[in-house]
């Protein structure tokens, strides 16, 4: 049986965590922005 | 989770129920200052911008499913259970064009109902509204029973208390406040959706290395590593397929394309897939982790609190109520008003005030939110387990408008009959393979036919389509 490898499988779950963590900041930066810049709705 | 064992006390999950329950409620009082006319109230002023749109994206396709499933099905189908369910993000990143066009061709549109009414005349609008309605009802009483069922496990609350409560705040916020209710606190949910998931992974790892977990599965469970897992394969093209079809006919997506300000849709949907994409993979992460951190799994379904509460303790499982909590309001208040504005729009203008003013359709659109809301909670009472299974059902009818809807977007040539033929030939299809195959087929069958159907009768019997009259609301002429 062909198995996924530990580093595939590490970076699958670090890539995730951090992806994650980008997107929650993503989406706290661009609220700062539209709310300086007037256009939240 | 048998009976005691719950991952925290019934009267914290009361308190936990009641201070969001009433943050919430306030939040859409608050915003609802701004949903007095009917535009404000169904489409959000169609100006809500890049940061509120992406994340209402995000929050309303992390369902309970999202954070209790994907768990599950890691530890069901091992690595490729975390992909296939992250490849639901797909049908974010391909509705991202769809919503460009969809708020360009009807900038003074309200629902995906009323654009195949415009697009393809009366036979096409009765077979999409009823496999939309089908849809929209079926997914909502799953989530108010997912509810019920959740917070009963986690809490010990009883199911009818969790569920009417759950449904009761989500009726109430979007009572008043509308869709700009529904679009603030996705914000707030999605922010704190996010933030619970990582924190409890990152708890997982710092008790025990990756290293440690590959190590445990390669010697205990080589299956969930295996690189050839053919069921879990073919569910990957079929979960995504599903998710497509989901996206792209139902109105809780077309509603936010409206909302949207101009140009904003395209960025919001992209970048809403990207924010989503990780978070089955990171949820499912701790499915695989439970036999590393000592933990026997004898309910696969809650896996995910069990792993949480034992790495974080009380406040692990503080967390996972919230994250739970958050996920349930996120997908059902959006559920509600969008269902909503397709019954008042569609169904109750149409047929009962075709001459009532914009006003008045408002008044109508609040006591319909009441009235899906009762029947929801009717539904969910009786708390009949197998509404999963129906969901599933839903797979088929729903992959079937996907042809449709693109072609009827974008090709001006395709014409009503071939539409109609697509959904009904596409969901008669998929729903017997459903039967005689199994489940995992099924979309991807429908979706097949309705492809082939929707290209065969274009290009047999070609029909020039007027793009005005999306705009103008001018109907076209019927199949």
């Amino acid at each position: 049986m062909t198995l996924f490898p530990a580093w595939f499988f590490a970076s699958l779950v670090y890539g995730g965590i951090a992806l994650a963590v980008a997107g929650g900041v993503l989406l706290l930066v661009l609220l700062a922005r539209d709310v300086g810049g007037r256009k939240v709705w | 989770m048998p009976e005691g064992s719950q991952v925290l006390s019934a009267s914290a999950g009361y308190i936990l129920l009641a201070v969001f329950g009433v943050m919430w409620i306030s939040l859409g009082i608050f915003w609802g200052r701004r949903a007095k006319s009917l535009e404000g109230f169904m489409v959000a002023g169609r100006n809500v911008g890049l940061a509120l749109g992406t994340a209402t994206a995000v929050a309303t396709w992390i369902t309970s499913n999202t954070t209790m499933l994907a768990p599950q099905f890691a530890l069901q189908l091992g690595v490729w259970g975390m992909l296939a369910y992250s490849t639901a993000s797909f049908g974010l990143f391909l509705f991202a064009p769809l919503a460009k066009r969809i708020r360009q061709a009807m900038p003074h549109g309200y629902t995906s109902v009323e654009f195949i009414r415009l697009r393809y005349g009366r036979t096409a609008y009765v077979v999409f509204l009823i496999i939309s309605l089908f849809y929209g009802l079926t997914w909502m009483v799953s989530m108010g029973m997912a509810g019920g069922i959740l917070l009963e496990a986690l809490a010990g609350i009883p199911y009818t208390h969790g569920m009417s409560v759950l449904l009761f705040v989500c009726v109430v916020y979007t009572l008043f406040g509308g869709l700009f209710a529904v679009i603030g606190t996705d914000f707030i949910q999605s922010v704190i959706i996010l933030a619970g998931v990582v924190a409890v992974a990152v708890a997982i790892l710092t008790r025990a290395p990756l290293s440690e977990i590959h190590g445990n599965l390669v010697s205990n469970r080589p299956a969930l590593l295996s690189v050839f897992f053919p069921a879990a394969i073919i569910a990957v093209f079929n979960n995504m397929l599903f998710g497509i079809g989901e996206i792209f006919h139902s109105n809780v997506w077309w509603s936010r394309a409206f909302a949207m300000r101009e140009g904003i849709g395209v960025k919001a949907y992209l970048l809403a897939g990207v924010v989503w994409l990780p978070i089955p993979v990171v949820a499912g992460f701790l499915g695989l982790a439970a036999p590393s951190v000592g933990i026997n799994v004898t309910r696969p379904d809650v896996v995910g609190p069990l792993v949480a509460a034992n790495i974080l303790g009380y406040a692990g499982s503080v967390l996972v109520f919230i994250v739970v909590f958050c996920s349930l309001a996120s997908s059902i208040d959006s559920l509600l008003a969008a269902t909503s504005d397709v019954v008042t729009k569609e169904v109750v203008q149409p047929l009962f005030m075709p001459n009532a003013s914009d006003k008045q359709i408002r008044k109508v659109a609040s006591m319909v939110i009441v009235a899906v809301g009762l029947t929801t909670w009717a539904i969910c009472l009786p708390k009949v387990g197998t509404l999963a299974t129906v969901l599933f059902f839903a797979g088929p009818l729903v992959g079937s408008t996907i042809w449709p809807i693109i072609s009827g977007l974008f090709w001006q040539r395709c014409n009503p009959a071939g539409a109609v033929l697509a959904m009904v030939l596409g969901s008669a299809v998929g729903l017997i393979a459903y039967v005689q195959i199994g489940w995992y087929t099924a979309t991807l069958i429908s979706t097949a036919m309705s492809f082939l159907t929707v290209i065969g009768t274009t290009l047999l019997w070609p029909r020039a389509f007027d793009w005005r009259s999306l705009a103008g609301g001018k109907e076209a002429v019927p199949a």
